[in-house]
């Protein structure tokens, strides 16, 4: 299973529902809420495919300005 | 995987994301320590392979293979982050279809064939096209995604060896117009600004660049920027509202071809009120014009020269008299008001004011005048040169401007800005090149599109197009695939990684190796020259474009142009030579090993990131101030240009009553042969559609999601209609996308570009659009 870390940057007046959206999200945790809007986002998932999938619908979600990758691990695909 | 791992993953995954949100400390564990139990995973460096921002990647390899990729912390374009493309940067190299064998034609099939006889064949057909039909019946067409030593090598071949200057790029139709446009206003080529310039200005003008989709990361800079200082503005001025217009503080959209009133009457607004700034036009600006009614390049061997005469500001402000906010918004649909306050914003005293832009500009068939008339109100305004005050083209592929641009892959061209018109220029690269000048002709011959018209007409016989797939993104398309297949001894050979919409017209396809499979270096838009090493071998027996062309060379008896034991190595210490002391010096190739890539002129040691300012360009002298160095037939002055607003070449009328405007989505890059291998990224956007507006298609009895015929007058193609995507088209406009190889949409577009640049204009046709 794919690992990813991203940083999620979002209107900061928009931030805390925006993360209550993301970690509704399955297989996706927020691990930190920081200054200016930005949030640390690790998701699992089954496969690349589910991980993007995942991203995009991190992007349509209200307040939501940017999505982006830091890290990505899929060594055991 | 064993839980430990997971969670060691996981903590890496937050930790990564944590650090480049400039947050170390939170995290028990920190970046040294995850160094320490990569479970067998070890880490090089490369840009990206997708677009010209240039991000920087750490790729992690075990057993031979890319299992994990970072966006590199180290790196000063993207800062550790990268955007939704790097999921996908190491699936690209594994697609299943990948070409790992030499194919050649035999009737209507493409059949494996070893290496040696697909290269003997080459040579023969090189050979004998050459013997029988001169030098310029053969030639080669690459890429902005050459790395800079397949470029060169390439240039070295076919201008230096065989003796024609019939090589070309595909970004003749992306950057060209960037090009002549720098050229011609400040005599030469590439910004004095850098991405600096996203995170220091607090004005962004965007113009017909949808950087939220196409240039995500450096859009987050801004963004970034905007989110610490409140009193950052971003001005979107587009013809198709997108993901940027959403994110911007105003969307100002405009009817196609009329950014060039627009331009202009900003220019009249800042000189009637007074805005300009007489001190910096008096130092460092000559007004020039040229040529008007220059044509379209709808002719083959359409010719143009333009006859640049010099006037005084004063004939520069009686040309711009008829462009009053008035007139220019009865042409483009911007309020006048809106002209006018806009026009204030760009020469407020106290804002530090970017403009931005891409295709929107560059491909127009004035995309020469376009780039002049944006650099016009950073001039007029003395807003050039200063960190976070600059205009800036971006770039659409990793290395347009580290080979293309740098390298000089063009007809024209030889590196670092010299031309082959130029005597003293082919004396130079004769000198390094270690050849006879007489070897390179003194004439351009074909810049790309017609580099294909001549293929179709079959004054070419022989075409060699490497990292490039001309046969889907030409313009007028069904011209050249027609051409391709005409037979009378033509040959085409293609170089690739997958089967593509042009490998299935060749002759020979040959596989190649790709990104980190080879060692390469590329230069991205803002002059940061990047190298990587080889991580990975290539699959099956693909092979270097590099080797691949060097091969040719020995087989046509010119192999002594390439005497290198460690050919990267030495083509580069052979390639800086062309740049040293001309302001366009780079370093020795071992310091791009060790930096994150360094931005030229790289002089002691050390890089350039503002050109033209004393304190920062190694160039200017003490006291200078700014100056416009290269430009000495004008006194190291740069040029306002007086250019007027014409109308495209083909606009809608009765019969064709909508503008087509093609270009990319964020999930798919350029003709998608790369992307399009990508299963999940296949059916995030799986085929292209049709943008429309919804009143448009109410009028034309179209749903969102039905069918609509969409025809020009040179094709036609049934797509699905989208009224609600995340691109919305203004009312009479439509946007197709040109990724999708199984609508190939360029067919519909008109050949006409740009007579100065020679690139064409993707943006505006004229089609009819109907229920299907």
């Amino acid at each position: 299973m794919p690992i990813s870390g991203v940083l999620v940057t979002c209107h900061p007046q928009k931030c805390s529902a925006a993360a209550q959206s993301i970690s509704a999200l399955p297989g996706v945790e927020v691990h930190d809420i920081l200054s200016l809007g930005r949030l640390v986002v690790v998701i699992e998932a089954d496969n690349v495919e589910s991980e993007v999938e995942l991203v995009s619908r991190m992007h349509e979600i209200d307040g939501v300005n940017s999505v982006r990758l830091a890290y990505h691990n899929f060594e055991d695909l | 995987m064993e839980v430990s791992r997971r969670n060691f993953l996981k903590a890496s995954a937050a930790a990564a994301a944590l650090a480049a949100a400039g947050i170390t400390s939170l995290d028990a564990l920190s970046p040294e320590s995850a160094g320490a139990d990569e479970g067998g995973i070890t880490w090089g460096k490369a840009p990206c392979r997708f677009c010209g921002t240039g991000c920087g990647v750490l790729v992690g390899v075990r057993g031979g293979r890319i299992v994990a990729t970072k966006a590199d912390p180290e790196s000063p374009v993207n800062k550790g982050l990268n955007c939704v493309k790097g999921y996908f940067l190491a699936e690209v190299l594994y697609g299943k279809d990948r070409l790992t064998k030499p194919l050649i034609r035999k009737g209507d099939r493409l059949v494996e064939a070893s290496w040696d006889e697909a290269m003997a064949l080459i040579a023969s057909r090189f050979r004998e096209s050459i013997a029988k039909h001169g030098p310029d019946s053969v030639a080669i067409y690459g890429s902005g995604q050459w790395t800079i030593f397949e470029g060169y090598a390439a240039s070295k071949l076919f201008k230096g060896g065989i003796g024609t200057n019939n090589i070309e790029a595909n970004a003749r139709l992306c950057m060209a117009s960037a090009v002549t446009g720098f050229m011609t206003t400040f005599a030469s080529d590439e910004p004095m600004g850098c991405y600096d310039d996203l995170d220091l200005g607090n004005t962004f003008f965007l113009w017909g660049a949808n950087m939220a989709e196409c240039h995500p990361v450096l859009f987050s800079r801004i963004l970034d920027n905007r989110q610490n200082n409140p009193e950052v503005k971003i001005i979107d001025f587009a013809t198709r509202r997108t993901r940027t217009s959403l994110l911007a503080d105003r969307y100002v959209p405009f009817k196609p071809q009329t950014d060039l009133a627009l331009l202009n009457a900003m220019a009249h607004v800042i000189i009637r009120d007074g805005l300009h700034d007489p001190r910096f036009i008096e130092n460092h600006v000559v007004f020039k014009k040229g040529k008007e009614k220059i044509g379209y390049g709808l002719q083959d061997k359409f010719k143009f020269a333009d006859e640049p005469q010099l006037i005084d500001f004063q004939a520069y402000r009686e040309f711009l008299k008829p462009y009053t906010p008035e007139h220019a918004s009865s042409l483009s649909g911007v309020p006048a008001a809106t002209i006018v306050e806009l026009a204030h914003l760009y020469a407020d005293k106290n804002r530090k004011v970017v403009s931005l832009w891409t295709m929107g500009f560059n491909q127009h068939t004035r995309g020469t005048w376009v780039n002049n008339l944006v650099y016009n109100l950073h001039l007029l305004t003395g807003k050039i040169c200063r960190p976070g005050e600059n205009p800036m083209s971006l770039t659409g592929q990793p290395s347009a401007c580290g080979t293309t641009r740098e390298v000089g892959t063009f007809t024209h061209r030889l590196p670092a800005d010299m031309v082959v018109m130029n005597p003293e220029h082919r004396e130079k690269t004769a000198k390094i090149w270690g050849i006879d000048a007489k070897k390179i002709p003194t004439k351009p011959t074909y810049h790309a599109t017609e580099m294909f018209r001549a293929f179709d007409r079959g004054d070419i016989k022989v075409l060699w197009s490497q990292v490039t797939n001309p046969f889907q993104s030409l313009p007028n398309l069904n011209r050249y695939r027609q051409g391709a297949r005409k037979g009378d001894g033509r040959f085409l050979i293609v170089s690739d990684i997958y089967p593509t919409r042009s490998t299935e017209l060749a002759d020979v396809v040959l596989p190649s190796a790709s990104w980190v499979e080879k060692e390469g270096a590329f230069g991205n838009a803002e002059r940061r020259t990047q190298q990587w090493f080889k991580l990975v071998d290539p699959p099956g027996e693909a092979k270097n474009d590099l080797w691949q062309t060097m091969e040719l060379a020995r087989r046509l008896g010119y192999g002594s142009l390439f005497p290198y034991s460690y050919p990267e190595k030495e083509i580069w210490e052979e390639y800086r030579k062309f740049g040293e002391g001309q302001s366009k010096d780079l370093a020795p190739y071992e310091e791009y090993a060790k930096h994150r890539g360094l931005r030229w002129p790289v002089v002691n040691g050390k890089e350039t990131r503002y050109r033209y300012l004393e304190g920062e360009d190694p160039y200017v002298k003490s006291g200078e101030g700014i100056k416009f160095y290269k430009n000495k037939p004008d006194h190291y002055k740069a040029v306002i240009w007086a250019r007027p607003y014409e109308p495209a070449p083909e606009v809608p009328d009765r019969e064709y009553p909508f503008w087509l405007c093609t270009g990319r989505v964020l999930e798919h890059w350029h003709t998608g042969t790369m992307t399009g291998r990508v299963p999940e990224l296949k059916r995030a956007y799986p085929e292209a559609v049709c943008e429309m507006h919804p009143d448009d298609a109410q009028k034309l009895g179209i749903r969102h999601l039905g069918k609509v015929k969409v025809t020009s007058r040179r094709g036609s193609l049934v797509l699905t209609a989208d009224l609600r995507g995340r691109g919305r088209a203004e009312k009479g406009n439509v946007f197709v996308a040109f990724f999708d190889e199984g609508k190939l949409i360029n067919a519909l577009c008109l050949d006409a570009y740009c007579p100065i640049s020679g690139e064409p204009d993707y943006k505006k046709c004229a089609v009819k659009l109907e229920k299907a």
